[in-house]
């Protein structure tokens, strides 16, 4: 039986965001990652020295889930020296004969990066007699584009709100990708295509994740269209028949583009410009794929039965949402113009206050610029006169402007800072709102948010309160070992290239 | 229907078998003794103080009463005790033997013999335990002095998951200003005879009986409190006896909250995880309300369901509301082992019965330590109930 919250607290209990300020891991997770989605008997052969197959097995990317099929080609000095694809090579037919896997990946690392190893042409090799074995190719060198978040945020300010544009950012360098790319490359066959179907990228859901792809699925089938294989989350044989698809549904591009290359299928990107959001964006959604399958009058026909539908059962839920006042606190720019959105539209919240809070690390990790800044805060205004119109909009209020903002509400919803706690009016943590691309999931959203206002209750003697947090950051403590280390990371990593 | 809580028996024996000096004779069919047992042996197999007339076919045609000699004298023998607690079952109350007329032939100042009818039909397993409190009311004797502020308490039993810790942990909280002199869950047969000189009966959930008779015979103000887990529930332990007593116990609420703060703050971020997670609470009532004050207001989570065992009518209609919940832990018994298993998430054993864990160790589930002890439980149950099974969708 799968309950969406202990997934979600199976997330928290592997401490990531705190992790991510300290350091990144790298791009050989991304791959494990991937590779333990697999429905299959896979081993991965990690082919540098032995301490990368001894802890990626822990990889960031499975939480407290190792993937423990991890092998080592055991890159000594003496391969360093004269070369390490024989010893790569022995080890994977060993590997081979001793766990007859159903799928053997090799992984590169920076060392064989940088002793420049082609690990494609031995997985060739042994493909040629039979054994089934994919090599990753190793596209940047140690890590993906860090400049991703800012190129992401550049483009997303340009983007006038609602404007229902595609972002589509391809992300270099990132091992999930990475793998992806070579199953493609090197596992997909051709073959007989199989109308009307789909392959959906199934990482990156978010929290209802599990349930809302089921739900996708279901309403597909309502379509006529079935899911072909879930990618990599299928056994080996389901995602060798991939290219049988009409159609993929991806997180990340680089892979299906090069599906689309090779095979010829269309893909459809699955954007977080904020084109999908809330009820019109599961619509939107739909409408996508059905115009890309060509099918557009049969989906419109059941998003108008499921719209109804929807509408009907969450009435008496909207009618109750609609009699509470609501503070929303927007943690930075990029979201709020949806958030705004998602609350007042959505849920029916009567938005009093919109709270923005920024500090100069978010704005920093992004490359904030004054005219970056004017842009999102004229989404912010054009969602707000919108959808909340009469709101107040404030950017870092002082804590006795926060306590008048709640004082005239009777909840706040948006943040999971818990330091809003007490403050009078009832805190709703963001986490517990995670509608997903199914109207499913949007009627649990609503039902949850109802029950948990009517629930709420005092939380006056938090412990979590009780530690010492960085002014700016309830995800870590105020220490010197804490501030300093992200600080050093910071420098280190994101502005390694400057003076400093 | 899927019981959700047991007899007036289970009541009577939880309400005795934490005397330790003394010995639990159920005349009744061998059941009740075994039944007892099992859960007993999880919480403390090397001392066994109980045994059954063993009421067979004969007795019920010829009388037991028999049995209840023969088996009196062979603890008396054997055991030693301080006194012999004959706890009646069903058969013996449906065949009619003279259950009190023997006990009382059969007692004397130095082992006395007390009958506690405790016929399973009659009464659950919350009301026995409320008999037999009047029961151990009445034997407390009159001229007994405590000195100084002196407390009982009242409703836990010693079968229930890490009690002496938790009791411990108790005594520490209320400081070194005030005794502890009767706890039901582990007293002599003499703390039972002294229980009427304490100053303050506090009752944790169930001993209202035994409450309201000392109250009675020596006018025993008492207080019922929930189970004092976490900082809220130091509070309202330390209220009442400051309210009884007129001492100020300030220094021990401030210093729980600084060493719960700086014993947890290694494991922030993962307790910064239970904030506004659902939870449901099936237990006792003290236990339920103690453990959903202390999830709600010092964790931040949201306990979606709370079900009090005394209040439950079918155990599987409370399951069906928690399976129909986004509950992502449960608090309960070993009990709802498979309620867990079939929703995948974490269980956390805090009341009654428990059956596939241990304590041996000091860990508590009340006090500073036992708010320590729980989180840590929380944490470690959530990492150790991870599912490996497919992919993770995230």
């Amino acid at each position: 039986m799968y309950q969406i919250f202990f997934d979600e607290l199976n997330t928290k209990m592997y401490p990531s965001t705190l992790l991510h300020r300290f350091g990144v891991n790298g791009k050989i997770s991304g791959s494990i990652g991937a590779s333990g989605e697999i429905a299959s008997n896979v081993y991965v052969m990690i082919h540098g020295g032995v301490g990368c197959a001894y802890h990626y097995r822990n990889s960031a990317r499975r939480r407290h889930q190792p993937f423990f099929n991890i092998l080592s080609s055991d890159l000594t000095q003496s391969e360093i020296v004269y070369g390490g694809l024989d010893k790569l090579e022995k080890e994977a037919r060993k590997a081979w004969e001793r766990y007859r896997p159903d799928l053997l990946i090799l992984v590169p690392t920076p060392v064989s990066d940088v002793l420049n190893e082609d690990l494609i042409d031995i997985a060739q090799r042994m493909r040629d007699e039979g054994m089934r074995v994919v090599a990753v190719k190793s596209e940047l060198f140690s890590h993906r584009d860090k400049n991703y978040a800012k190129i992401r945020a550049k483009e997303l300010a340009a983007m006038p709100f609602g404007s229902g544009d595609d972002l589509e950012i391809e992300l270099r360098g990132c091992g999930f990708s990475e793998l992806l790319y070579a199953l493609v490359d090197q596992l997909m066959e051709p073959c007989e295509a199989v109308p009307y179907s789909v392959n959906i990228e199934t990482v990156g859901w978010g929290s209802e994740g599990k349930a809302v792809l089921r739900e996708i699925e279901a309403f597909l089938g309502e379509c006529g269209v079935k899911v072909n294989t879930w990618l990599p989350s299928a056994s080996v044989e389901r995602l060798t028949k991939a290219p049988a698809a009409s159609l993929n549904i991806v997180k990340r591009i680089h892979w299906a583009r090069l599906m689309r290359d090779r095979f010829g299928t269309p893909y459809l990107h699955i954007n977080d410009s904020g084109r999908y959001e809330g009820l019109s964006g599961i619509c939107e959604f739909y409408r996508d794929i059905g115009k890309k399958l060509g099918r557009e009058d049969i989906f419109e026909e059941a998003i108008g039965r499921r719209l109804s539908q929807t509408s009907r059962r969450c009435e008496s839920i909207l009618a109750k949402l609609s009699g509470y006042t609501a503070t929303l606190i927007c943690r930075g720019f990029q979201t709020a113009p949806y958030r705004i959105m998602h609350y007042a539209e959505d849920c029916r919240l009567n938005i009093k206050s919109i709270v923005i809070i920024v500090n100069d690390d978010m704005r920093r990790d992004v490359d904030m610029t004054e005219q970056m800044e004017q842009q999102f805060m004229d989404k912010i205004y054009s969602a707000c006169e919108k959808y909340a119109p009469g709101a107040s909009v404030s950017v870092n209020p002082s804590s006795s402007e926060m306590d008048a903002i709640f004082s005239g509400c009777d909840a706040v919803v948006g943040s999971n800072d818990f330091r809003y706690e007490g403050h009078g009016a009832g805190l709703i943590p963001d986490s517990t709102d995670m509608t997903g691309l199914s109207f499913e999931s949007y009627e649990r959203n609503l039902a949850r948010l109802a029950e948990r206002l009517e629930r709420s209750s005092p939380k006056d003697e938090l412990i979590i309160n009780r530690f010492d947090y960085s002014p700016d950051e309830f995800t870590m403590l105020g220490n010197v070992s804490h501030t300093a280390s992200k600080e050093m990371w910071k420098l280190m990593w994101l502005e390694k290239e400057a003076e400093i | 229907m899927r019981p959700s809580k047991s007899c007036m028996l289970f009541g009577s024996y939880h309400a005795l078998n934490g005397i330790k000096d003394s010995v639990v004779l159920f005349h009744s069919v061998i059941g009740c003794n075994f039944g007892t047992l099992g859960p007993h042996f999880m919480n403390d197999m090397a001392s066994i103080r109980q045994s059954s007339t063993v009421m067979s076919d004969r007795e019920v045609i010829y009388g037991g009463e028999s049995q209840i000699r023969k088996a009196v004298r062979l603890a008396k023998q054997l055991y030693s005790p301080r006194a012999v607690f004959v706890v009646s079952g069903c058969v013996p109350e449906i065949t009619g033997d003279d259950i009190g007329g023997v006990c009382a032939d059969l007692s004397s100042p130095e082992c006395p013999v007390i009958y506690v009818p405790s016929p399973g039909f009659l009464k659950d397993e919350y009301s026995g335990y409320e008999d037999a409190g009047r029961i151990l009311a009445d034997l407390a004797e009159e001229g007994k002095e405590c000195g100084g502020p002196c407390v009982n308490i009242l409703g836990p039993a010693a079968d229930d998951p890490r009690i002496d810790n938790d009791m411990n942990a108790l005594r520490l909280m209320l400081g070194p200003q005030i005794r502890v002199n009767y706890v039901s869950s582990g007293c002599s047969f003499n703390d039972i005879l002294c229980a009427g000189s304490a100053g303050l009966n506090i009752v944790i959930g169930r001993g209202t009986g035994m409450a309201e008779r000392l109250k009675e015979r020596f006018g025993t103000p008492y207080r019922v409190i929930d189970y004092p887990y976490g900082i809220t529930g130091c509070d309202e332990l330390c209220s009442a006896a400051e309210e009884a007593f007129g001492v100020d116990l300030s220094s021990v609420r401030t210093g729980f909250r600084q060493k719960t703060a700086d014993s947890l703050e290694k494991a922030f971020s993962f307790i910064q995880g239970f904030y506004a997670m659902p939870a449901a609470v099936v237990a006792d009532s003290a236990r339920a309300r103690g453990m959903e004050r202390f999830l709600t207001r010092e964790l931040g989570m949201d306990v979606c369901v709370r079900a009090c065992r005394e209040e439950m009518g079918d155990t599987e209609d409370t399951y069906d509301l928690i399976r129909g919940s986004e509950a992502a832990m449960i608090f309960g018994s070993g009990y709802e082992k498979p309620l867990a298993e079939v929703m995948e998430v974490p269980l956390i054993r805090m009341c009654y019965p428990v059956l596939d864990r241990v304590t041996l160790s000091g860990r508590s589930y009340a006090g500073v330590e036992g708010s320590v002890c729980l989180v840590e439980d929380m944490i470690n149950e959530t990492m150790a109930a991870r599912n490996l099974k497919g992919g993770l969708y995230q």
